[in-house]
């Protein structure tokens, strides 16, 4: 089943073409990856989906509703959740903390239980550590649950990352370059990460990525992207072993 | 989190201080001097702990609290003098009025100005409290610059304190439910706490209204208690002092807020024997603090003592082996 449709979607900036008719969909449970060249409007696809910009024209169809003009905090609330490309945590939360905040939507006590100390912020504070607890587990965080976030390594951090957007019980992940800046061996244990994550929590995900290796073995499909539209969608291997394709895009 | 109404230790310290500082007025231990500083003190608490709740949480560096304030002050005794009624009923209410008015004032102006960031709020609130301090003036607010004298002496210690009190506990439990985990992330990163479905504009809306209406409140009370008043007192200088004791009691820090909060209101009365030099000890103590712990005296994540060790590790005069 379709997750989320991109119909026809362009976006200019003052008359500049940032994104040319574009078209692209996620199915449920699947992992799609995103290769292109730097400036090929991969980040912006993103942006787009998840509301920092809203399509100068075209339609956003997630779950069969339209969601073209919504904003970042409506959409998280419906299910699509992000990570940016530079392993975004916040630096001066606890490791816990940042996981915390992931869950603030599923909160629902108001300000007058907070200062009348009802049951129900008790309990729902209560039932939000043992969640948080579970997705430290999950990520092997645990021995860090104390540790100022800006103070353990970028790895991580960039686990961390994965982990506040999971809490927040999205349908649709989007992960923008998760690898970005680790070496070699910490970029292949993260791709075992994110299948881990497509499999336990039965999330779609999205993810850009640069070296198209990486993620041959864990998409069911790879997207490729080009002066802001997609020029090809298809089959990791078929993608792979399109040479043509690829010197368009990386010049090999 | 343990369900528990409130913790009983701090409840018994503050009972305690109350009773000891109260006896020790009436029993004539602190004159009548000490007792309107005590005053003005537990009144600079309400103002810094609600300042820092603004700048030290969440990140928007204000400079309109003593506009607010005034606005407190002059719409408090506006309502005293109109309903002029017994002081323990009319007084509450033009507390709440004080503070609604500063509020509504500070929505209204908060809904421009915090789509803007960083230095150039700091512009706008000034120009704000300026604008409202020469309102006060050329509209002849109250007799305009020359202010007004004998307002009712309404502001005792108990009042002041109640209400200081209930004011940290308002912003302490706030701080420490789901509101305060989503102010204190949007100034690290405010698109992933757009991300996480927080509405960082309701927020910031929210917070500054919430601390216009207790500076109001405040203003209130110290236009009550020192009973004569003028357009003057509440310039931009008045606000510069106590974004400064936000700063050196640490951004970010309840406890630190009050702390200096005490501190540098006493001061100045303590070393008013030597005039000329106070200015010098207490500028000097605000260089020191910048200098070696810039993050204040208690900083978001580390308590005072940690601080103070880790400053002396760093510059070697402390030795400690592990």
């Amino acid at each position: 089943m379709i997750l989320l449709e991109l119909d026809n979607v362009n976006l200019s900036f003052d008359g500049i073409k940032v994104i040319r008719e574009l078209n692209f969909k996620i199915c449920e449970n699947q992992i799609v990856g995103i290769v292109g060249a730097t400036e090929s409007g991969k980040t912006t696809l993103f942006d787009i989906i998840c509301g920092v910009y809203n399509p100068t024209s075209g339609k956003i169809i997630f779950e069969g509703q339209d969601i073209t003009n919504m904003s970042i905090e409506k959409l998280n609330q419906l299910g699509i959740a992000r990570t940016f490309q530079n392993g975004n945590v916040f630096q001066n939360l606890t490791v816990a903390n940042n996981i915390r905040v992931g869950f603030y939507n599923s909160l629902s006590y108001n300000i007058l239980d907070v200062l009348a100390r009802r049951d129900t912020f008790f309990q729902q504070e209560k039932y939000l550590t043992e969640r948080v607890d579970e997705l430290l587990e999950i990520f092997e965080l645990v021995d860090l649950k104390d540790q100022l976030a800006r103070n353990i390594p970028y790895d991580l951090q960039c686990k961390l990352d994965i982990a506040r957007a999971i809490a927040t019980s999205p349908k649709l992940l989007l992960l923008d370059r998760p690898t970005n800046g680790m070496t070699n061996s910490q970029a292949e244990k993260f791709m075992n990460i994110i299948e881990m994550v497509n499999r336990k929590f039965k999330t779609a995900i999205a993810i850009i990525e640069n070296d198209i290796n990486l993620i041959l073995n864990i998409c069911n499909e790879i997207s490729v992207m080009e002066y802001g539209t997609i020029i090809a969608t298809g089959e990791p291997i078929e993608i792979k072993n399109n040479q043509a394709l690829l010197s368009i895009c990386f010049g090999e | 989190m343990e369900k528990k109404f409130f913790s009983f230790k701090i409840f018994f310290f503050v009972v305690a201080l109350y009773v000891v500082l109260l006896s020790a007025i009436s029993f004539g231990l602190i004159n009548s001097y000490w007792a309107g500083i005590l005053n003005i003190t537990l009144i600079n608490i309400i103002l810094v702990v609600s300042l820092n709740l603004a700048t030290g949480f969440l990140g928007q560096l204000t400079l309109a609290h003593s506009g607010f304030m005034a606005i407190g002050a002059y719409a408090s005794i506006a309502v005293t003098k109109f309903l002029s009624m017994k002081g323990y009923f009319e007084f509450p209410l033009a507390l709440i009025c004080a503070g609604l008015l500063s509020m509504t004032l500070a929505f209204f102006i908060s809904i421009p100005a915090m789509k803007i960031a960083g230095n150039h709020l700091v512009i706008i609130t000034l120009a704000v409290n300026e604008i409202i301090r020469n309102l006060i003036i050329n509209l002849n607010i109250g007799n305009g610059s020359s202010g007004l004298r004998g307002i009712a002496h309404y502001s005792n210690f108990t009042i002041v304190f109640v209400i200081t009190i209930l004011i940290i506990a308002v912003i302490y439990l706030l701080l420490n439910s789901k509101y305060g985990l989503a102010i204190v992330c949007i100034p690290q990163n405010e698109m992933l706490a757009k991300s996480c479905s927080i509405n960082t504009f309701y927020y910031k809306l929210a917070a500054f209204s919430l601390t216009a209406f207790f500076a109001g409140i405040a203003g209130g009370l110290y236009a009550h208690e020192i009973t004569v008043i003028e357009p003057n007192m509440f310039d931009y200088s008045y606000s510069l002092e106590l974004l400064a004791m936000v700063i050196i009691g640490g951004l970010g820090s309840i406890e630190g807020s009050i702390i200096s909060a005490i501190v540098l209101t006493i001061l100045p009365y303590l070393f008013s024997f030597a005039f000329d030099l106070r200015i010098i000890i207490y500028l000097a103590g605000m260089i020191a603090v910048m200098m070696y712990m810039p993050n204040g005296l208690f900083s978001q994540y580390k308590t005072f003592i940690s601080n103070l060790t880790s400053m002396l590790k760093e510059k070697k005069l402390l030795n400690l082996k592990r």
